[in-house]
């Protein structure tokens, strides 16, 4: 059986949920995965996957890293058979919308129903961190587990309901019904509102909530609610058999896609060399989550961009890599790609020492904002050289 | 060794500044239990090196009630025997869940070092900075480096470094049990103690009837009076001593239990503030925690006010000496008098049966009489007690006040943890071999 | 339905997040609670307790309790903002729904009864 290649976006911009992605593929049991940042994007080495995830995070700050090469590149992607599968951030990213850099990925024809303008005169907080999207505001009427139902997809007979959260996804209204493949059906003991019930109904109740855009020989999903929440096994299931669908995984229809040379040739670690890494993995992972676990008792966020972030995120990455650890020690023989070696140990050292200084700087009510920005950019670097040598060491461990 | 366990024997030899693991088999398990079971077996094994050995229970840091203990094996530098001291407040669990069942030290390093021990690494860290820091100057300074607060350690401070016979290694800033001379130990080895950190997971073999038994136990618990009463205070009167209450009171915060520990036992002094504070107190070092009676008690029956006892137990932490030893040998009576005689104390502390357990807490039962009758068996149930809690890292002072943690259900959740069938039989060979 | 804790019994055991912990990972650890000891401020002998429920975040002091609203924003002109509130991404207290034989674990496991089932 061959498994789709997968590419999860994790290049400027994104937040924290495009780890939630890699759990989800992980535990279906895909295990061909990349994990390109904004370069690779632009320059174009995206186009030997069979899907892109685009998660969810700050659109504006993805848009502009991605820039106008970024965008042709997708749009190419998906034009020659890709899936293009954004969530949240990643779903507002190819809708059309006037404003800079956001024009640049005016790709479907779909609107988004949460805009101040369609509500005049009513009383909609705009909070400092909505964005503005093109002339108008994006507003978040709702937040956490809302209930969907399918309108047709795999059955077209038999709709099926399950919840999801919305941290601040669109509410859509796509240019042709059919594309719709969910809608927001009700709210839920756990929807906290932020704005009326009136309002917050009429933004999404009966809008699309899953929208799939078929875009010459591949397509667009656009996923409102963050359907990759750990926490909702339905919501994860529906990604999953989308994905084997539309990658017809059964079928040799990977094959058809031969080019696979612009993911450079990797190299094999073993013995003392192997152990040493794995020590110093363990080693910084365990001082940051030892810092990253104080942190999460103090009262303190950071504005990033558009985006809010708390140190309790920091946790969540270096989580997602320290549950792998354990499989990846078991592995005798460890996969990296060229440089990886240095990155990896380079990225976690700094990661614990940017910790500490923050840790520092909190306890004294110093500025943390600048130690903050490099501490989450070092943990994109590491967590994606981390995903690498991972899914590259246990697939070679699977070969074998 | 799957359960109850986190499968690691470290090694670290400080001569090489190697550190080096083994995998803890489920044969000495089997044979050994934990604890100072096994504490004792590795000192015996590496015997020639004298080690430093550091060890938990089989069931610490789990739901039996008072799994909170840990332990040093080593040979008193004062006594020349080998000698187990417990390890309490929150240490002992943050020594499994640190990643490592069991810790043995050799050598001696060629300069101060402390190790560095979380989520299963370890590292040789150099002390320089550290050494010459007083206990809570080292304490504070590891936490602020390493960044976190809930940082574990088990230090010396200048008493240790200056090779005093009393010089204990001190937990957090506290005073501990330890009436060995550890801290002289570990000065001796160039090693100023070690910082504790771990998130680990521990895994159990019947999970489910290993909480549920832990409950029926707490339970039964709970049936005693007893526990009505907090801190050290009631412990003292129950032995008879008078006046402790209206001695203590006015300086007495709060009262605080080891990990899981249905008594607190735990009594903080504050000195330096309202002890009626309810909220954070502003001030720097508002106190003191006593977890030592005989010291307190010392202070007490040499003519001091409950909060001089208090001023003189935090300078005998600070300096990471044994505050019994002060109070019963240094013959002041005045707090200057005591810190100034922190280097010139002499004398012997007796240290009742064989002299290898700490005398910390009482040598018989508290608050139940466990049915004992002459005081020759009670030092004989004493012992036994000791080893026995220490084995399975029962918090020491607790289980000579609770006859419902019996051995039977110690060792009935020890075979539900880790599925293996371990008997009196075994139990009663461990302790012989520890008893010697 | 909630649970409802007095610090001022509390003696700082731990049990309550073991049990909580345990009661979501079927092994033994800390991390994955949401009823917590606190006891960052051990050399001022300060502690007590906090819970993550779903959208509040309870602070049992001593002094009192205080109860924080969780996931309302964040004034982004405010750097570091006091009001942001601490073990977000844990699962809130869910009273042990799955628990069957024994309902709230920390109320049946603290030894000092500082919790009850409100
Ligand atoms: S009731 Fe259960 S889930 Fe809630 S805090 Fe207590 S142990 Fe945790
Ligand atoms: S179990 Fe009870 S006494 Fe122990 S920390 Fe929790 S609330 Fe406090």
């Amino acid at each position: 059986m061959k498994y789709p290649k997968i590419g999860i976006y994790a290049g400027s911009g994104t937040s924290h949920s495009w780890l939630w992605f890699v759990d989800l593929f992980e535990k279906a049991g895909f295990c061909d995965f990349v994990f390109p940042n904004e370069v690779l994007v632009r320059n174009n080495d995206i186009k030997s996957l069979d899907v892109l995830v685009v998660s969810g995070g700050d659109t504006f700050a993805v848009a502009k890293s991605l820039g106008e090469k970024g965008g042709r590149n997708i749009r190419s992607f998906v034009e020659q058979g890709g899936i293009y599968i954004g969530s949240c951030a990643g779903a507002y990213l190819p809708m059309r919308s006037s404003k800079p850099p956001l024009d640049l990925f005016n790709f479907v024809d779909v609107k988004i129903t949460n805009l101040s303008k369609l509500f005049p005169g009513a009383e909609i907080e705009i909070c400092k961190s909505c964005a503005a999207y093109g002339y108008d505001f994006v507003f978040h009427p709702v937040r956490e587990a809302v209930s969907l139902k399918t309108t047709c997809f795999f059955d077209k007979d038999r709709k099926i309901r399950f919840n999801a959260p919305l941290y601040g996804g669109p509410g859509m209204k796509a240019h042709d019904p059919s594309w719709v493949l969910a809608v927001y059906e009700g709210f839920t003991p756990k929807t906290s509102f932020f704005t009326s019930r009136k309002i917050a109904e009429k933004t999404l109740m009966g809008n699309g909530a899953i929208v799939r855009v078929p875009f010459k020989k591949g397509c667009f999903y656009l996923l409102g609610p963050h359907l990759e929440h750990p926490g909702f096994k339905q919501a994860n299931r529906f990604i999953i058999d989308a994905v084997i669908r539309e990658t017809g995984m059964a079928y040799d229809y990977i094959d058809l896609k031969t080019d696979k040379a612009c993911f450079p040739a990797k190299e094999k670690l073993t013995g003392k060399k192997a152990k040493e890494l794995i020590l110093s993995i363990r080693r910084e992972l365990s001082n940051s989550r030892i810092v990253a676990g104080s942190l999460e008792f103090l009262p303190v966020r950071w504005l990033i961009g558009q985006k809010v972030y708390e140190p309790q995120k920091i946790r969540v990455y270096l989580e997602a890599m320290w549950k792998r650890l354990k499989s990846l020690e078991k592995n005798k023989v460890l996969i990296l790609g060229p440089g990886l070696y240095d990155r990896i140990t380079h990225a976690a050292g700094r990661i614990t020492i940017e910790l500490r200084r923050i840790k520092q700087q909190i306890d004294g009510n110093r500025d943390s904002l600048k130690t903050a920005i490099s501490i989450f950019d070092l943990l994109h670097i590491l967590s994606i050289s981390f995903f690498d040598l991972y899914f590259a060491t246990l697939s070679n461990g699977i070969n074998q | 060794m799957e359960y109850l366990s986190t499968d690691k024997i470290l090694i670290i030899d400080l001569n090489a500044a190697e550190v080096e693991e083994e995998d803890l088999d489920e044969t000495l398990v089997k044979e050994k239990i934990g604890g100072i079971g096994m504490t004792t077996y590795l000192y015996d094994k590496y015997k020639e090196e004298d080690p430093i050995v550091i060890g938990t229970g089989l069931l610490t840091g789990t739901t039996y009630p008072a799994s909170a203990s840990g332990q040093i094996t080593a040979k008193s530098p004062v006594t020349g025997k080998v000698c187990h001291c417990p390890v309490i407040y929150k240490l002992g669990v943050e020594i499994k869940y640190a990643g490592f069942d069991y810790i043995v030290v050799k050598g001696r390093s060629e300069s101060p070092v402390y190790l560095w021990i979380h989520d299963g690494v370890a590292d040789i860290s150099d002390a320089a900075d550290l050494w010459g820091k007083d206990v809570w100057e080292a304490t504070d300074e590891l936490r602020k480096f390493v960044g976190d607060d809930l940082l574990q350690t088990m230090l010396i401070g200048p008493a240790g470094e200056n090779g005093s016979d009393y010089a204990q290694v001190c937990y957090n800033h506290w005073n501990s049990p330890d009436r060995f001379g550890f801290g002289k130990l570990f000065g001796s080895r160039n090693l100023k103690g070690f910082a504790f950190r771990g998130m680990g997971l521990i895994e159990v073999a019947e999970p489910e009837d290993y909480v549920e038994r832990s409950l029926e136990i707490l339970k039964e618990v709970k049936e005693n009076k007893f526990l009505g009463k907090k801190g050290l205070a009631p412990i003292l009167t129950a032995l008879g001593e008078e006046g402790v209450d209206e001695w203590i009171d006015p300086v007495t915060h709060r009262h605080s239990a080891d990990y899981f520990t249905p008594y607190a036992s735990n009594t903080a002094l504050f000195l330096d503030e309202d002890p009626g504070l309810l909220e954070e107190s502003k001030k720097e070092e508002p106190g003191v925690l006593v977890s030592d009676l005989y010291a307190l008690l010392g202070f007490k029956n040499s003519g001091f006010s409950a909060k001089d006892a208090g001023s003189a137990l935090k300078a005998c932490a600070k300096y990471g000496i044994d505050p019994f030893a002060v109070a019963k040998l240094s013959g002041k009576t005045t707090l200057e008098e005591i810190t100034a005689s922190f280097d010139s104390i002499s004398g012997e502390i007796t240290i009742p049966g064989r002299g290898i357990f700490s005398p910390w807490c009482p040598a018989g039962p508290v608050f139940n009489d466990f049915g004992l009758a002459g005081e020759d068996g009670t030092i004989a149930w004493w012992e036994r007690r000791q080893a026995v809690s220490m084995i399975f890292g029962i918090q020491p002072m607790f289980s000579l006040m609770c006859p419902e943690l019996t051995e039977e259900n110690m060792l009935e959740l020890a075979s539900l943890g880790t599925d293996i069938e371990l008997t009196r039989e075994t139990l009663d060979a461990v302790v012989d071999t520890i008893l010697g | 339905m909630g649970i409802k804790i007095n610090a001022l019994k509390c003696t700082n055991c731990m049990a309550c997040e073991m049990v909580c912990s345990y009661h979501r990972d079927d092994g033994f650890a800390f991390l994955s609670a949401c009823i917590v000891a606190y006891r960052a401020r051990e050399r001022k002998d300060y502690f007590g307790v906090l819970l993550k429920e779903d959208d509040v975040l309870i602070v049992a002091r001593p002094e009192g309790l205080e109860i924080n609203k969780i996931g309302e924003e964040a004034d982004p002109d405010k750097e570091a903002d006091a009001s942001a509130k601490p073990m977000l991404l844990r699962e809130g207290c869910d009273l042990c729904e799955d628990m069957d034989d024994y309902g709230p674990m920390c109320v049946a496991f603290c030894p000092a009864d500082a919790i009850e089932l409100d």
